[in-house]
């Protein structure tokens, strides 16, 4: 025996070394990925990056940066009272983390936008103005306002703007200014009690910030949040943002992590003392669970760049598997360690091992077929996890598992007591009949939603202030919008012109209530507008010298506001946002709808040939939800099927009946992982068909351990026990998560893995027979 | 912005059957809200600078507490205005209606709500946008606005009342130094007729 431990002492020893010099390397490796990466936290970007449009996905990508990076107060100071506002406006301009800062436009800045506006009114005419220009009633309109007491016409204005092309296009602008007006040079809405809020809006630097960073920021922002209460206790404030929910996201999952990561550690540690009477084993499993860990994590960075918080509070259920390995091994040391060297039972286990790695494997790998790149994450991080552990396992144990205490009959009472309690044939049947009973009970019950807005919980507070700005400023957020866009800006912005009179058309026929444009004509359209001017002005202008109008004739600058020149300039405030200019030229403008009636009317006018798109992201992927809950419902029951067959093949030699038996665990586990969605009332959606996956995957061990002829029923008995416990102690535990999504996770797979658990004896039956 | 021919005819409602010497803002509240209805006719002049002759206009006008505000202009074109509490109407003769709400357009439409204060004497907004300076001199009473707020006092510098048992003339003074004058005769009193009220429609 000791020979035989001698002979391959080199050969464990080099391997231990060489894989001890990975494992390092890998440390350092994540530790420097680690500092340098950032943890994703937003529910969009767990979603499939495969576009089911032709819209350009930098364009979108583009915009999505620059809508995570805004942030949105309003202010209701007390009695009108403009001090806090500009207090608050001052102190964000302070912030280091912060690029712009608007809503403040002071008489510098109204000054400048009105001799843009009149620099470029030629090009920048509106619409309304043109046609009434065509139509030849500009003069009336004209005439209306030198009648109207009030119009504050000068002689000046008269001189210099005869056919008021500036004064025009103002009024009919601030015509469509939505529920925002410009109250004492203040951005301003009114609430339905008439109160005055003052929204002040904000750009972060960085949209990629890392988690303790934009905790920090968010800390910040509360600080000076306290300070302006301390200052002025009735001023009333609310906060949009995604920063802030990145932030509660962020928050919670760490919570999650903690709390999780923890508890299933000390289980774990609690059961392994408890069955291995010695510190060691607790040692060797933490070991390979943070060789495990790291190496996960390593391939993760390594391969997205990025980690998503989900991967990360889904990751720690890895640790229940990866630690499995380390239990096998154990468990044939602890039970045989007086009979043969630590090589051997390395020898004895490893193709077991292979073969529960292998099922593993498979499982996380199926995974990979759902296009979401969270899930990838979480096959990567689990699939390189468990190799880590498992070579762990392999090259590090037989050396390191010296003196280890030998319980040879430990739980032996127990185990064969389970056993014998299966082996009755009324049992057996009572049990299950009672799963059948449950499943049946859970099925009736069982509902679909496909909906993602409810695979997270978000917090109350900020979800009861962001409706308040919402019925403030009459501004949705359900990012529901036409893309347009083209190679060029100019063909992007001729697009934009030929869509918008569909728009219109679409509006007055109350599909919808509101859009926003940008307000910068196309090259060809300026053109356009001065070739119009000139053609109807001089009628015009003689019908004023009649009126003893003395006007100068207009002098026709053919400069062209530019995309860039608009952006510079005054006139875009309020709407740069709305345009995107790519590196390549590719262009973009978003229309945000408001007050949707009838989304199958508006969604028809979307053409993507002339590069105008309805993006609606949310429906997009409700429906690419149930496109993939369909697609993996039937690759599940394919792959049950086959399973099946291939248990009925290896236990046909004992007789239909038990052949038959010997599928029973695997359906029952699947039975009633279903069933526990409508008995706790939760929804099915695509999580549900992942975790069932995984179901499969694990589930199938504890059967396959037990039918194996090689191995002894009580010691495989006994380290599936110990493999299922930790297992459901890891998975389990994803249950007390805050995110519905997780949470839902979890539960299928624990009552799904339980139920593989409790009913595999029914396989081990066949064995003794 | 021809919308704030509103401030007229609101301040048309002030028609002070008894006057003490010292008005106060509750005063002009108590008057403002005496008659239920008011007609009156109208001419206006407006003198702007570098114009050779001013430019006149006359027509008619009537304020219901009810249904709010018709101003009709007759000469020298014929343009018509209505306007209640959430939405308001300009029709050019031979044009369609420009149709401002309160609920849609709720900057242009905040300026009316604005002057409807004066309509209703509402004291709060009143005293927030406009100094007042109220003074009377042998039964003839004049209140001065002054408006303190932005966009009001980049137009205007002061718009002056002046009347006796009704107002009689309303005098604008804009920031240029141009000016308007309106001048209002033929008061009358009595209860809408059917026809009149269809004009509100």
């Amino acid at each position: 025996m000791n020979n035989c431990y001698s002979d391959n002492r080199l050969t464990l020893r080099r391997r231990a070394i060489l894989w001890l010099i990975i494992v390092v390397g890998v440390i350092f490796a994540a530790y420097y990925l680690y500092i340098n990466s950032k943890i994703n936290s937003s529910v969009l970007s767990l979603l499939p990056k495969e576009q089911t449009n032709n819209v350009p996905s930098e364009l979108i990508e583009g915009f999505q940066n620059r809508l995570d990076k805004q942030l949105v107060w309003l202010i209701k100071p007390t009695n009108d009272e403009l001090e806090p506002v500009f207090w608050w406006y001052q102190t964000l301009k302070k912030q280091s983390f912060i690029s712009q800062v608007n809503g403040y436009f002071d008489e510098q800045f109204q000054k400048n936008w009105g001799e843009f506006a009149f620099q470029y009114r030629y090009q920048l005419l509106d619409s309304k103005t043109s046609e009434r220009l065509q139509s030849r009633t500009q003069l009336s309109w004209i005439q209306s306002q030198l009648y109207s007491p009030f119009s504050g016409i000068s002689a000046t204005e008269l001189e210099n703007d005869p056919l008021l092309l500036t004064r025009s296009s103002q009024l009919n602008q601030l015509a469509n200014s939505g529920g925002l007006t410009v109250q004492n040079n203040w951005l301003s809405a009114q609430d339905e009690q008439g109160n005055q809020w003052y929204m002040i809006f904000a750009e972060l630097n960085d949209s990629s910030f890392n988690m303790a960073q934009s905790h920090q920021i968010t800390n910040q922002l509360k600080e000076i949040t306290q300070q302006l209460h301390e200052k002025w206790p009735n001023v009333e404030i609310l906060k949009r943002g995604v920063l802030f929910y990145s932030d509660y996201a962020s928050s919670e999952a760490k919570n999650d992590i903690t709390t999780i990561g923890c508890l299933s550690i000390i289980g774990i540690v609690i059961l392994i003392i408890s069955i291995f009477r010695s510190i060691r084993p607790i040692i060797l499993s933490l070991l390979s669970i943070f060789v495990g860990i790291v190496c996960g994590l390593v391939a993760v960075l390594t391969l997205f760049g990025e980690i998503h918080i989900m991967t990360l509070v889904m990751s720690t259920s890895v640790i229940g598997i990866t630690v499995d390995y380390s239990l096998h091994y154990l468990t044939e040391r602890l039970l045989h360690g007086n009979q043969e060297s630590p090589y051997a039972s390395l020898k004895k286990l490893i193709s077991t091992l292979t073969l529960a790695l292998c099922t593993s494997f498979i499982a996380y790998i199926i995974l990979l077929i759902a296009p979401f790149p969270g899930l990838k994450q979480l096959s990567i991080f689990a699939i390189f996890g468990l190799i880590g552990a498992f070579l762990t396992v392999i090259c590090w144990y037989p050396l390191l598992v010296n003196k280890l205490p030998v319980r040879e009959h430990i739980g032996y009472q127990l185990l064969n007591c389970w056993l014998n309690f299966w082996k009755h044939k009324q049992i057996q049947w009572m049990m299950v009949l009672m799963a059948t009973f449950v499943i049946g009970y859970g099925l009736i019950n069982l509902k679909v939603d496909d909906d993602i807005g409810k695979l997270q919980t978000l917090p109350s507070e900020l979800q009861q202030q962001e409706q308040k700005i919402i019925s403030i400023t009459r501004q949705t957020t359900d990012q529901k919008w036409f893309i347009v866009f083209g190679d060029t800006a100019e063909q992007t912005l001729q697009r934009l012109e030929q869509f918008l009179p569909k728009l219109d058309q679409a509006k007055s026929s109350g599909y919808f209530e509101q859009y926003q444009s940008i307000n910068l004509p196309s090259r060809q359209k300026q053109q356009q507008n001065i070739a119009i001017v000139k053609q109807y002005s001089p009628e015009i202008l003689s019908a004023l010298s009649q009126m003893g109008i003395k006007a100068n004739p207009p002098s026709f600058e053919q400069s062209i506001i530019t995309a860039q020149l608009w952006q510079q300039s005054e006139l875009s405030q309020g709407r740069k946002l709305l345009w995107l200019t790519l590196q390549t030229g590719q262009s973009a403008t978003l229309i945000p709808i408001n007050g949707i009636k009838n989304i199958s009317e508006i969604k028809k006018l979307s053409e993507i040939d002339q590069g105008i798109y309805w993006l609606d992201r949310r429906d997009e992927f409700n429906t690419m939800f149930t496109y993939y809950r369909i697609h993996l419902s039937q690759l599940i029951t394919g792959a049950v099927i086959f399973i099946c067959a291939c248990f009925i093949f290896y236990h046909r030699k004992y007789g239909l009946k038990a052949a038959l038996k010997s599928t029973l665990p695997t359906l029952l586990s699947i039975g009633i992982a279903l069933a526990m969605h409508g008995i706790i009332n939760q929804t099915l959606n695509l999580f549900s068909m992942l975790a069932l996956i995984l179901v499969i995957g694990i589930g199938i061990d504890y059967s396959l351990f037990l039918s194996n002829n090689k191995s002894q029923t009580q010691s495989a008995l006994l380290a599936v026990t110990m493999a299922a416990l930790t297992t459901i102690l890891s998975f389990g535990l994803l249950i007390i998560s805050h995110t519905i999504a997780i949470k839902g996770f979890g539960l299928v797979l624990t009552s799904g893995i339980f139920t593989a658990f409790l009913f595999a004896p029914l396989v081990s039956n066949n064995k003794q027979k | 912005m021809k919308k704030k021919l509103v401030i007229l005819a609101s301040i048309l409602l002030l028609t002070f059957s008894t006057l003490s010497n010292a008005i106060t803002l509750n005063d002009l509240q108590l008057l403002f809200s005496k008659n239920q209805v008011i007609r009156a006719d109208f001419t206006q002049d407006r003198y702007i600078n570098g114009l050779t002759s001013p430019i006149h206009s006359t027509g008619k006008m009537i304020i219901s507490k009810e249904l709010g505000l018709w101003w009709q202009q007759k000469t020298p074109f014929a343009m018509t205005l209505k306007m209640n509490q959430q939405r308001m109407e300009q029709r050019i003769e031979g044009q369609a209606a420009e149709v401002i709400t309160a609920e849609k357009q709720p900057q242009l439409f905040q300026f009316n709500h604005l002057l409807t204060a004066i309509f209703t004497a509402d004291i709060k907004i009143l005293e927030t946008n406009f100094a007042i300076t109220i003074a009377e001199q042998n039964k003839q009473w004049t209140v001065t606005l002054q408006p303190k707020l932005a966009p009001l006092n980049k137009i205007f510098k002061s718009i002056v009342l002046n009347g006796k048992s009704y107002l009689e003339t309303v005098t604008i003074n804009d920031m240029q130094n141009d000016k308007t004058e309106l001048t209002f005769t033929n008061h009358k009193t009595a209860k809408l007729s059917q026809d009149e009220q269809l004009l509100f429609r």
